[in-house]
């Protein structure tokens, strides 16, 4: 193992900071939710939990925010146990899925709260309640009520709540998900700002693969109440421990094949085509050490296709047919037919639209530039 | 002519339904207020403007200790009806657990669906195996057991429309689980409580039938006087009271909205 959290070389002042998890537990009745989780978020660090929903990732929240209790297994932050504490005492900021900012209060009575409840005087209150929102950049609305709020803003308020009262810990509940496309862009541009701005140790909650691999530092994927796979983003969406989650962070698409070693070098052999890897290709075939039955896995961007000609198909292509053509804006996915399955190929869309006639039916030649060698099912 | 009319529009015939039905709610009332300043005893016309009957409800007649005892009783129960209502339904919504809300539930709508007559004859029995008897403590509580469930369903369904990530919020940012409530969850469902609290008062003040089985001889609520009144023939100044009655009730709705309670689910607010 030489991921940095895993040394155990570094001192215990670095081994007690920021969050552990350790081997936590937790079921409702029959159903286990979480089936021993254990990790570690270190100081000013911005990790993400990403899975879909049921996956457990909301109530391993809940469990670090102190809002429901483990079944089993430890959690301590900044060298605290803090398992048993009740969640007032934790000083841990939550932003939560829907804002939940309290109705009856104003933006400033919002943020104040946190502060109010720590016995600070006024004067103090007021000074950092108006430099949290300048942080925010929500200067002016100290004195809207949360209703006269678009949600983006609301939003904001709901971090800056959070953020004012210096958490040791800052976790945020699926925070985008209930904002538009384009204002969940801003605000997530934002976050990563603030977050890198008040270098807060900061665990966050989504579904939503695209958000995880913007803002974290790193990805843990979740899945049936275990965690799959962790790393750096590139890491996972590159490299996926499994099927799973190279499925859930993007399109993939599998297709299976056969590796035949011959004399000048390895081929593959997918239905009746055989077909000359790439060099990057060929490296992921040593890389996995499999031979016989076997599963290509590529992202569409991983593929390349171009209009057949009336020359032979080239050795490092396969031939198939056009399907159709999704636009979608700057780029463009082409779905094709290669030996009765269905591969979906991204491309820019300028290189399509004025290069030729692309029309379903039209005879193609896919080259797989890089992928992923996965074991064989049953598949030949 | 088209025969499509608007959907959503409100046709003659519905208005003359709900005119029926509001002169049928209100003409009595109208009547009684009519006859509490006519100067004849009988209700007899020619009409003659007088306060008299006025007069005698305040200096002569033997209605206003029980209509004091009434209300003294019914803002007990009110009071006490909104404290342990907001509690219940606290625990029913936020605590309770499945089998726990179910029979909870249950035993409250019992006590309203059960008639009042059983109920108040149950209740006597009680009363009289735990040795209270007939009492202004068993009227008490007989009062609030009526009154108790109206309380913990109106502010059980305002509960249930707070976002509990509300409290959550509170509890991360520092606040115990008293100052939750009393700082976020009290505010948000204080209009239901006060809603709860009027109807609770009006059941207790109204309901003659507990208070019949349950009250001691010799004690009198409004309504066992009115009772007694009506069988040996009455006053006017019985109307005289109700007209007063009437005229405290329209103005503690209206200060109720003035108080920016419109949204407390009383009669006339929007929800």
């Amino acid at each position: 193992m030489n991921a940095p959290w895993a040394q155990s070389s570094l001192g215990a002042a670095e081994e007690n900071s920021g969050l552990h998890v350790i081997d936590v537990h937790k079921g409702y009745g029959q159903t286990a939710v979480l089936k021993g989780i254990t990790l570690h978020v270190p100081h000013n660090a911005f990790h993400l939990l990403l899975g879909p929903s049921g996956s457990g990732k909301t109530t391993l929240l809940r469990i670090i925010a102190g809002f429901t209790p483990a079944d089993s297994g430890r959690v301590t932050l900044a060298g605290r146990d803090i398992t048993a504490m009740l969640p007032e005492r934790r000083n841990i900021g939550v932003v939560f899925q829907n804002y939940a900012l309290f109705p009856h209060m104003s933006v400033a009575q919002n943020i104040g709260f946190g502060l109010r409840m720590r016995g600070m005087a006024r004067a103090e209150r007021e000074q950092r309640i108006r430099d949290v929102l300048a942080l925010v950049r929500m200067g002016g609305f100290a004195q809207r009520m949360p209703a006269a709020l678009s949600g983006g803003q609301q939003q904001r308020v709901a971090l800056a709540r959070a953020l004012v009262i210096e958490p040791e810990l800052l976790l945020l509940d699926e925070p985008l998900s209930a904002l538009d496309r384009k204002i969940r862009q801003e605000v997530r541009e934002e976050l990563k700002r603030i977050q890198a701005e008040t270098r807060v140790t900061t665990v966050m909650v989504t579904h939503d693969q695209e958000e995880a691999l913007f803002l974290a530092d790193r990805v843990l994927v979740l899945e049936a109440g275990v965690i799959r796979q962790q790393g750096a983003p590139a890491e996972i969406y590159q490299q996926p421990a499994d099927e799973f989650v190279a499925g859930f962070l993007g399109p993939l698409n599998v297709v299976p094949a056969a590796i035949e070693r011959q004399a000048d070098g390895v081929m593959l052999r997918v239905g009746g085509q055989h077909l000359a890897p790439t060099s990057a290709l060929r490296d992921a075939i040593a890389a996995a050490g499999l031979s016989g039955p076997v599963r290509l896995a590529a992202r569409p961007e991983q593929l390349a296709v171009t209009l057949a000609t009336a020359a032979a198909r080239p050795p490092d292509a396969l031939a198939g047919r056009l399907l159709g053509i999704d636009f979608a804006g700057a780029v463009v996915i082409i779905h094709v037919e290669v030996e009765a399955h269905r591969l979906a190929i991204l491309a820019l869309s300028p290189d399509v639209i004025a290069g030729g006639p692309w029309e379903p039916g039209r005879a193609v030649w896919v080259r797989i530039r890089q992928g992923r060698v996965l074991p064989g099912g049953s598949a030949g | 002519m088209s025969r499509l009319r608007d959907i959503d529009a409100v046709s003659p015939g519905m208005v003359t339904v709900l005119g029926l039905g509001l002169a049928l709610l209100f003409l009595p009332l109208l009547v009684i207020i009519a006859l509490s300043f006519n100067a004849s005893p009988y209700g007899t016309l020619p009409f003659q403007a007088t306060l008299h009957w006025y007069g005698t409800l305040f200096a002569r007649s033997g209605l206003l200790g029980p209509t004091w005892l009434s209300l003294k009783l019914s803002a007990l129960v009110a009071a006490s009806a909104a404290l342990l209502g907001t509690m219940g339904a606290v625990w029913l919504v936020r605590r309770a657990g499945r089998l726990g809300a179910v029979l909870f539930r249950g035993t409250l709508l019992a006590a309203i669906t059960v008639p009042w007559l059983i109920l108040g004859l149950a209740m006597l029995l009680v009363m009289n195996a735990i040795g209270l008897g007939r009492s202004l403590l068993s009227i008490y509580l007989g009062l609030l057991a009526i009154s108790l469930p109206y309380v913990v369903f109106i502010v059980a369904t305002r509960l249930q429309a707070i976002d509990p990530d509300l409290e959550h919020a509170a509890r991360s940012l520092g606040a115990g689980a008293l100052a939750t409530f009393a700082l976020v969850t009290a505010p948000l469902i204080l209009p239901a409580i006060l809603s709860g609290t009027l109807i609770a008062f009006v059941m207790a003040f109204n309901n003659f039938l507990i208070q019949y089985f349950l009250a001691p001889f010799g004690t009198q609520t409004l309504p066992l006087k009115i009772y007694t009144l009506i069988r040996v023939g009455y006053l006017p100044d019985l109307n005289a009271l109700a007209t007063l009655i009437v005229a405290t009730t329209c103005l503690l709705i209206l200060l109720l909205h003035r108080l920016g309670l419109r949204n407390a689910g009383l009669p006339g607010s929007t929800p």
